[in-house]
């Protein structure tokens, strides 16, 4: 950078040569020679110095990028983490899931029992209107005897009117009043018998009609026979959905437990990652070297050197 | 301490002192090189045995601006002053050094209460800054200054080509201070500073940053073509980067190879950052307030605004503004300089000054 005194400065030959020259010069002129020998040093150390800075920058900015990433790490690790707490939470939630079906299951069945109750009371009374029906047509045949025996009796009625008639006949004209009351008996036996058929009818007519009622009522009976089992079948599924319900909760233990796990190892991780930015961030405050004067420093000492070699150069 | 003023249009010094009485010193300023012997010869002559420098720009007293002829600031009242010069400023200024030692010997130095206004020629202000700093950091006195717009500076009635001719001040009432107002700032957001890996500080050229070339660096940062690098400038400054500050290096120009040329050079490991256009009211406002918070009431200010800011600010139609600004909080004069020197920096775009309390 500054030469070695312009006017004064010899071309370099060969090495032997060269030393000549510097000895020549050291001889002329001692203080020049020692000024120039400086200029040449301070210009080494200046490059030298250059060469450090780039390289400090260098590492400098290679550590922060290194603590950058360690600080962008640390940050998806907490991401991480909160991932974890996430989990954790939609279990708990799942949980809280788990407690309502239960509820809800609970309350179903206690509605599907008292259903079931209604049901059986509702059966039994269909089999006793069954045995009601039973006994109806024990009436209804005990009504049908009693109307054979009235049918006999009108009949036996019709026929001693009848003998009646003849004897009154054969008694002539006294036995004239006679015959009209044998006529009388007569078409009361008829109207007995008339009553009688009309009552087996309508006994009849009461048999089709509780038959049918009857059947209706087997049909119900089977049919809540049917739902009864349906409702078992049905309280059976709300155990089975209470007994997968529960066993959900072993599910989130476990992964509350693997949660938990995974949440230490991170930690870890992540004090591992803050110590080890720790250290790069110790490392770079150690390496923030003001490298700012480094120009300003070797400025001014050219300056000084340059004018102590301009002052040699004036002297006789 | 206390200013007094004249100026002439015509470039008469008779017309321009005559207002003036009993200086302690005389700052002053012309619009050309050939104006500047005379002109130091006629103040010396008007004024013998007082302190006078000067050099060539526009100059500003109060709300006044001047850009024709010449404008004598005088400076009297509770100071004590010595002016002298550093010559062969660009080669080997530290020879003069005993000078500034003297100077500040004559004025019975202080440290807080002694400062040194300088005005160098155009060309030397590195070397010039760099000497006369090393001096004055280490006694603790503060430096402000700036660049005349001529090869000659003018000290004590004499004209010297390649100098820095310097006043030290020293406040027999109080402080004085030297302050720096940047009116460019740090982008807000994913601020880049970029190291210069090659440079040739003494052509004024960076030639690469970051290894990358310096022009490509730039158009690529702010996203504009290489015809637009010389007047983004006015926008977007480099920010040189030392310590926890940052001075401003204005572009003049780039070259066919790449390289950014500048009006401050920049060394190969330093940093910079390329800057924003900020505030510039608030700024001013808020160098108004530092001072005023500093000294209480300041006295006077003698400051040196950049030739690129003050096209500025004239473009920004702000320029009487700024100027009625600051003669609002404090009697205030200087010259615009094609470079300002504040404490151990050469810098551009870039208002300095001493602010005497």
């Amino acid at each position: 950078m500054f030469g070695l005194f312009g006017k004064k400065e010899k071309t370099k030959g060969s090495a032997g040569a060269a030393e000549l020259e510097k000895r020549a010069d050291f001889d002329k002129y001692p203080l020049g020679y020692a000024l120039g020998s400086a200029c040449k040093v301070v210009d080494e150390l200046a490059e030298d110095v250059f060469l450090t800075t780039q390289k400090m920058r260098y590492a400098n900015d290679q550590l922060a990028g290194l603590q950058n990433d360690m600080v962008n790490l640390q940050g998806e690790i907490s991401a991480l983490d909160d991932g974890f707490h996430d989990i954790t939470a939609a279990a708990d939630q799942f949980s809280d899931v788990e407690a309502e079906i239960d509820q809800s299951v609970m309350e179903a069945q206690g509605q599907m029992d008292q259903l079931k109750q209604d049901s059986n009371a509702l059966q039994d009374n269909f089999r006793n209107m069954t045995k009601t029906f039973e006994m109806l047509q024990g009436a209804l045949d005990k009504i049908r005897n009693s109307l054979a025996g009235i049918s006999e009796v009108a009949d036996q009625t019709d026929l001693l009117a009848l003998n009646a008639s003849i004897e009154a006949a054969r008694a002539g004209e006294q036995g004239k009043g006679f015959a009209v009351v044998a006529e009388e008996v007569g078409k009361l036996a008829k109207m007995s018998q008339d009553m009688v058929e009309g009552i087996h009818a309508s006994i009849v007519e009461v048999e089709r009609q509780s038959n049918e009622l009857n059947k209706f009522i087997q049909a119900s009976d089977e049919a809540m026979l049917c739902n009864i089992k349906s409702m078992e079948r049905t309280s059976r599924y709300f155990d089975d959905v209470k007994k997968s319900v529960s066993g959900t909760v072993e599910v989130r233990d476990a992964i509350e437990g693997a949660v938990e796990r995974n949440r230490a190892s991170v930690r870890t991780v992540q004090d591992s990652l803050g110590a080890t930015a720790g250290v790069y961030s110790d490392i770079i405050d150690r390496m923030d070297i003001d490298d700012s004067r480094k120009g300003v420093l070797i400025e001014a000492f050219q300056n000084i050197i340059e004018q102590a070699v301009a002052m040699v150069e004036e002297l006789p | 301490m206390k200013f007094a003023y004249g100026s002439s249009k015509t470039g008469n010094v008779a017309e321009a002192v005559k207002n003036i009485t009993s200086p302690a010193a005389l700052f002053f300023s012309v619009a050309s090189e050939d104006m500047l012997e005379r002109t130091a010869a006629e103040i010396e002559k008007a004024f013998p045995g007082v302190a006078s420098i000067g050099g060539v720009g526009q100059a500003y007293t109060d709300k006044q601006f001047f850009d024709a002829g010449i404008t004598v600031i005088a400076m009297r009242e509770d100071i004590r002053v010595a002016a002298d010069v550093l010559e062969q400023a660009s080669v080997m200024p530290v020879k003069y050094i005993r000078r500034l030692e003297n100077a500040v010997k004559a004025v019975g130095g202080e440290k807080g209460k002694t400062a040194c206004f300088d005005i160098c020629s155009a060309g030397a202000d590195v070397r010039a800054v760099t000497t006369l700093s090393d001096y004055l950091c280490r006694a603790g006195y503060d430096l402000a200054g700036g660049t005349s717009n001529s090869s000659s500076v003018a000290c004590n009635g004499k004209v010297y080509k390649d100098a820095c001719a310097f006043f030290i001040f020293r406040n027999l009432k109080g402080k004085i201070k030297s302050y720096k107002e940047n009116i460019y700032v740090h982008p807000q957001e994913n601020e880049k500073q970029f190291m210069v890996t090659e440079a040739n500080p003494k052509e004024y050229r960076i030639r690469t940053l970051e290894n990358m070339s310096a022009e490509k660096v730039y158009t690529s940062e702010l996203g504009i073509s290489r015809d637009k690098i010389t007047t983004q400038t006015f926008k977007n400054p480099f920010g040189h980067i030392c310590d926890s500050d940052t001075y401003i290096i204005s572009i003049k120009g780039v070259e066919a190879d790449g390289s950014i040329t500048t009006f401050r050079p920049a060394n190969k490991m330093d940093f910079l950052t390329i800057l924003s256009m900020g505030d510039y009211r608030e700024v001013v406002q808020d160098t108004v307030s530092r001072i005023r918070r500093d000294l209480g009431s300041a006295s006077a200010v003698l400051s040196v605004n950049c030739l690129f800011r003050y096209i500025m600010f004239n473009d920004e139609h702000y320029w009487d503004s700024y100027l009625a600004e600051m003669s609002r909080s404090f009697s205030h004069a200087g010259m615009v300089g094609v470079g300002e020197h504040y404490n151990t920096q050469f810098v551009n775009q870039t208002m300095c000054c001493l602010a005497f309390e």
